[in-house]
């Protein structure tokens, strides 16, 4: 006679006793009690909070819909886009148009790869782009002609398209799509400046903003990246090099080095040449300020990767470089993420002190906005700012998302 | 010291096996800083022999092994696997190495990387062997050890018995001449040691040379063709496991073989 398992050893099965409450769509009551009302000093809490939160929500609501006067961002528009002395011819102004499209069929067809390959849903793909695309249905919205809204609907179509294009490719011939990408972000870059190298001085707003952090992240990620392996180098000359680059730079304000890369830095070129162009020289000095910063961080992530790891590539017998480029670095860089990205967002934030050697970065924009006849004295500033305020939030909460959904996928299987 | 017992150390230079010499280790000194963990250590183990290296924690028998692929370097001596010589030079180091597969107690498996993947790194980027075939490679030595069903999970994923079948897969797909284990099952749950032995087993009856640092009695007496017994750096005793867990003539030896069995 087979008996019914009731137990592991003394051990009855109990069954779970059911939650006194759910979710808040199965249990309102329930839910609110246990959650919001669970005790009198929590029912304090919720209803101070609460009448607060509600006060704000609506002197928000307010400012966004009755008292602000989005008129003033309505007509400086173009200025936040490009800057205040961007040329406005149509080939000039075409040129962000080429660029905006090409980085959209790259994102779009990154989406689309990423969706086959994971075998994510639309849903899950299209909610990385919600932010973007909401402030840029915004963004469309408060142009005063036709035609942008026009180009805004193709760079749309575009991402579509793409995406689509994205999810036929088979998974097998992605392995080198990166190659891909960069090009299309690489040929974006060129299509706003042309043939000349960097960007002109007379860039300003969010595309100044964009370019200088686009590059500063690019080029300073794989500095820092070298400066934490020279650190951590056994041979002394490099070891010391970086190590006294890296506090030199930490140990010296950003905007200190912005002056001196606008000021100091032609007496360091041979007599004769040239110096780059402000926003190159800018680009430079915030590269190398990054860089001292990433390297620090990239070095916590090398300590990290436990030094048996080490032992097990050397017993393998694999190279120094193939140790460091499969082994270790993924591990580090993984596992310092958050911290790289963290950087990455506050050098994007960093442009805004372009302003002080003379660039005019989105603040700098609102600011003369304010100095024109039809605004000046009106108190225009806060609604400008608050604007400028979305944009760069749009931004650095995208690039933080971003970085949330490069953990999730690099974190696969890790202990 | 009895006379027996030095001509029973002297013996350690003679290799087992079939008698052809695989590794040679001659008076071999090791200092971390002003502790010596090495001293005079001179053994030959023969082609296909089983060398099974026990003593109490802290005795060097870690170390030994670990001079042999130049995870430790050894400060006097010479050591010599299948006949190259171990020097600075990281030619004969990646030579040697090549020769060499090793076990370590963590796994130490590449945690980011699937379980085949772990197993494939070596054999693309040592041997230069091209994807498939290095996949197929992999999978051979995943069936040797019985673990082909989790080829594709991450190490993370497996238990620690599992996780330790698949570093002798690792090591094993580079198909050395040489196998080290360091205490390979010290860092197991009870009831996952017996997996891994089964495995070592199975590698030593197919004719692999192997040194084996470890714990377990039971493998040391079925296994092994010599017993090495260590005590503070020195090698204070070999023998086979007969001479070893019936006569042990050292007072040393006596009393840690009391402690454990």
């Amino acid at each position: 006679m087979t008996e019914m398992i009731t137990g592991i050893g003394d051990m009855p099965i109990v069954e779970a006793p059911p939650k006194p409450y759910g979710r808040f769509r199965d249990n309102p009551r329930g839910w609110l009690k246990a959650n919001l009302f669970g005790s009198k000093i929590n029912g304090i809490f919720t209803i101070v909070l609460g009448a607060g939160l509600l006060y704000a929500m609506a002197r928000l609501l307010k400012y966004v819909f009755i008292s602000g006067r989005w008129e003033v961002v309505r007509s400086g528009l173009t200025s936040m886009m490009i800057g205040l002395n961007y040329p406005r011819d149509t080939a000039s102004l075409t040129k962000p148009w080429i660029a905006v499209g090409l980085l959209a069929a790259v994102g779009g067809l990154a989406t689309g790869v990423a969706l086959r390959r994971r075998g994510s849903t639309w849903y899950e793909a299209a909610r990385p782009w919600l932010p973007v695309v909401m402030v840029g249905a915004l963004l469309a919205s408060l142009t005063e002609t036709a035609t942008p809204k026009l180009l805004a609907a193709v760079v749309v179509v575009i991402l579509a398209i793409a995406t689509v294009i994205g999810t036929r490719i088979p998974p097998e011939r992605t392995r080198r799509i990166w190659i891909v990408y960069w090009l299309g972000v690489v040929v974006a870059a060129f299509a706003l400046t042309g043939r000349e190298l960097g960007a002109p001085d007379n860039w300003g707003g969010l595309l100044l903003a964009l370019y200088v952090a686009s590059f500063g992240i690019v080029i300073s990620f794989p500095l820092g990246l070298l400066l934490a392996l020279g650190r951590r180098s056994k041979l002394p000359v490099v070891h010391w090099l970086s190590v006294l680059y890296i506090e030199l730079i930490r140990g010296v304000p950003l905007i200190t080095l912005l002056f001196a890369g606008d000021l100091a830095l032609r007496f360091f070129l041979p007599v004769g040449t040239e110096p780059p162009g402000r926003i190159m020289r800018s680009i430079i000095m915030i590269v190398l300020f990054s860089a001292a910063y990433l390297a620090e961080i990239v070095r916590g992530g090398l300590q990290a990767v436990p030094k048996g790891q080490l032992e097990a590539c050397q017993s393998l017998a694999l190279g120094q470089f193939t140790t460091l480029r499969r082994v270790v670095l993924p591990q580090a860089l993984r596992s310092v993420l958050p911290g790289l990205v963290g950087q990455f967002i506050s050098l994007f934030k960093d442009t805004t002190l372009l302003g002080i050697i003379g660039l005019r970065e989105l603040i700098g924009v609102a600011e003369t906005i304010t100095s024109y006849d039809e605004f000046r004295n009106q108190g225009y500033l806060p609604e400008l700012l608050t604007f400028v305020g979305l944009l760069f939030w749009v931004c650095c909460y995208s690039m933080s998302k971003a970085s949330r959904r490069l953990e999730t996928r690099m974190g696969v299987g890790v202990r | 010291m009895t006379s027996e017992t030095t001509d029973l150390i002297a013996g350690a230079a003679v290799a087992g096996g079939t008698g052809e010499p695989k590794i040679v280790m001659e008076h071999v000194d090791k200092w971390f800083g002003s502790f010596q963990a090495l001293k005079d250590i001179s053994i030959t183990v023969g082609n296909q022999e089983v060398v099974v290296v026990i003593g109490p924690s802290g005795s060097g028998k870690s170390t030994l092994i670990r001079c042999i692929n130049r995870l430790e370097t050894h400060d006097k001596g010479r050591i010599l696997v299948g006949g190259t010589e171990l020097t600075r030079d990281p030619r004969s180091v990646s030579a040697i190495r090549k020769q060499v597969g090793m076990v370590f107690q963590q796994f130490n498996l590449f945690p980011h990387l699937t379980v085949l993947d772990n197993i494939t790194l070596g054999l693309r980027n040592v041997r230069r062997i091209a994807k498939k075939p290095a996949e197929e490679m992999a999978m051979k030595q995943l069936v040797r050890v019985q673990i082909e069903s989790q080829a594709k999970k991450y190490p993370g994923q497996l238990s620690g018995g599992q996780q330790q079948r698949v570093a002798i897969a690792r090591a094993l797909a580079m198909e050395p001449d040489v196998m080290l284990f360091d205490e390979p099952t010290s860092a197991l749950d009870p009831e996952m040691v017996k997996e891994v032995l089964e495995a070592m087993r199975e590698l030593a009856g197919s004719g692999m040379t192997m040194i084996v640092v470890t714990h377990e009695m039971g493998f040391a007496r079925e296994v092994a063709d010599r017993v090495v017994f260590m005590a503070d750096g020195q090698i204070v005793e070999v023998g086979t496991p007969d001479y070893f867990f019936t006569g042990a003539r050292e007072a040393r030896t006596r009393k840690f073989l009391s402690q454990i069995l």
